[in-house]
């Protein structure tokens, strides 16, 4: 009998060998010796360790999740101190905010931002409180400007995300360890490189605009 | 930020929330996660992140892909969540849904170059232990097989899978799930030989 081929010796991991397979790998030490080979692959396989998602998947998950609403608002969790930096900081980008037509209400962020210290405890709590929902409404209005992104036109598009990229980077620079300011930082750059490797792509004759534009 | 070992990580206050994960029951969990528990959903997460991302990672060969196939079933997770009675275990449910999303995920990158290039021909200078390597080796390998093999080999030979349960994902006959499974063995025993070749881990 042949040597039998791999898919036949791959077959047999889980299969009983016909009596002429039987005999011929009792016979030849190099069917019998793949054999095995095989067999220890297919252990191996089922012992693989886990694999670890990469950090930044939690952040975007996290932003996502926040702004579907199946994750309610980390006010338990998220010290305030924090919160106001990251609303503070979010309304300090007012100007790109209103590049992108938001302007009113990044007018609104950055006077509140200029208030002068809290003096009481009452008085600290209702900034707070403030600063939340200024901090969810900035939220908001990222979801908005990101789903107003131009779809069919990527300079357009490249151009609001860079707005965005930056705004978040600001925000970033007072709070960095905001998931969800995180979430839509990483978002933002994922989708302005694509734009980029687009751009890049399209032939010469397709981006005579873009270069006129640029 | 999550954690995916649920192991303290040093953040204020995490190994409260990590000590509460480990009294919690899973119901208890699922049950605050409906109602939008960043405590609840952050726990299960870390308890089945890895796991998720291993199955999705496996079955699209690619990081990216991976990645969007893990954010769907995680996503799809928390949207019918509410629906969730509890009648199969919550793992096994994320599971399927993992699944289902790693082989029909809206995103559908075009297949890249990196699936069809070949192996590296070197290996590290230092082999130390043979298994790690060999892992690492076949991580690559089922990588490099082509979409219909790497699925099938990956559903039963790491998944535990039955040839019967891949036909209905895949919508083939368990005969052809067989076939496929041989091909994608002997495919994967051919491309460990040649990478390895001259080295330790030959043996296998």
């Amino acid at each position: 009998m042949q040597h039998l081929n791999d898919e036949e010796l791959a077959r047999l991991v889980d299969d009983e060998p016909t009596d002429e397979e039987s005999a011929h790998l009792e016979l030849c030490a190099a069917c019998s010796s793949e054999l095995d080979a095989l067999r220890l692959q297919t252990e191996t396989l089922r012992q693989l360790p886990d694999l670890e998602p990469p950090a930044h998947l939690a952040a975007r998950l996290r932003a996502v999740m926040a702004l579907e609403g199946l994750r309610l608002s980390s006010r338990h969790r998220m010290r305030s101190s924090l919160r106001i930096a990251a609303s503070v900081a979010l309304f300090a980008a007012g100007g790109l905010t209103g590049y992108l037509g938001r302007g009113a209400v990044a007018a609104e962020g950055a006077a509140a931002a200029d208030r002068s210290p809290p003096t009481t405890l009452t008085e600290a709590a209702q900034r707070v409180e403030e600063a939340e929902a200024r901090y969810t409404d900035a939220l908001a209005a990222y979801a908005r400007l990101g789903g107003s992104i131009p779809a069919a036109d990527p300079v357009s598009r490249l151009a609001a995300l860079e707005g965005i990229v930056l705004m978040t980077g600001a925000a970033l620079d007072e709070a960095p360890a905001d998931p969800v300011i995180n979430g839509y930082h990483l978002t933002a750059l994922e989708q302005r490189d694509a734009i980029l490797r687009q751009l890049e792509r399209r032939p010469a004759q397709e981006s005579d605009d873009e270069q006129e534009w640029f | 930020m999550f954690s995916t070992r649920g192991q303290p990580s040093g953040i204020v206050g995490h190994q409260t929330v990590w000590t509460r994960d480990r009294i919690m029951t899973e119901h208890d969990l699922i049950e605050q996660a409906k109602q939008g528990s960043a405590d609840a959903i952050d726990a299960l997460y870390r308890r089945h992140a890895s796991r998720v991302y291993s199955v999705v990672r496996r079955l699209t060969g690619d990081d990216a892909q991976a990645e969007d196939a893990a954010q769907e079933t995680w996503l799809r997770v928390m949207r019918s969540l509410p629906t969730f009675r509890g009648q199969a275990m919550f793992s096994t449910w994320l599971h399927r849904i993992a699944v289902n999303c790693a082989l029909y995920g809206r995103r559908k990158r075009e297949r890249n170059r990196l699936r069809e290039l070949e192996l590296p021909d070197s290996l590290p200078a230092s082999v130390g232990g043979s298994r790690p390597l060999l892992r690492m080796r076949i991580e690559e390998a089922i990588d490099a097989l082509p979409d219909g093999m790497r699925r099938v080999l990956v559903l039963h030979d790491v998944e535990g899978y039955t040839h019967e349960e891949i036909g209905e994902l895949l919508g083939v006959a368990a005969g052809t799930c067989k076939s496929q499974l041989s091909k994608a063995r002997a495919k994967l025993r051919a491309h460990l030989r040649q990478t390895v070749e001259g080295e330790e881990v030959c043996s296998i």
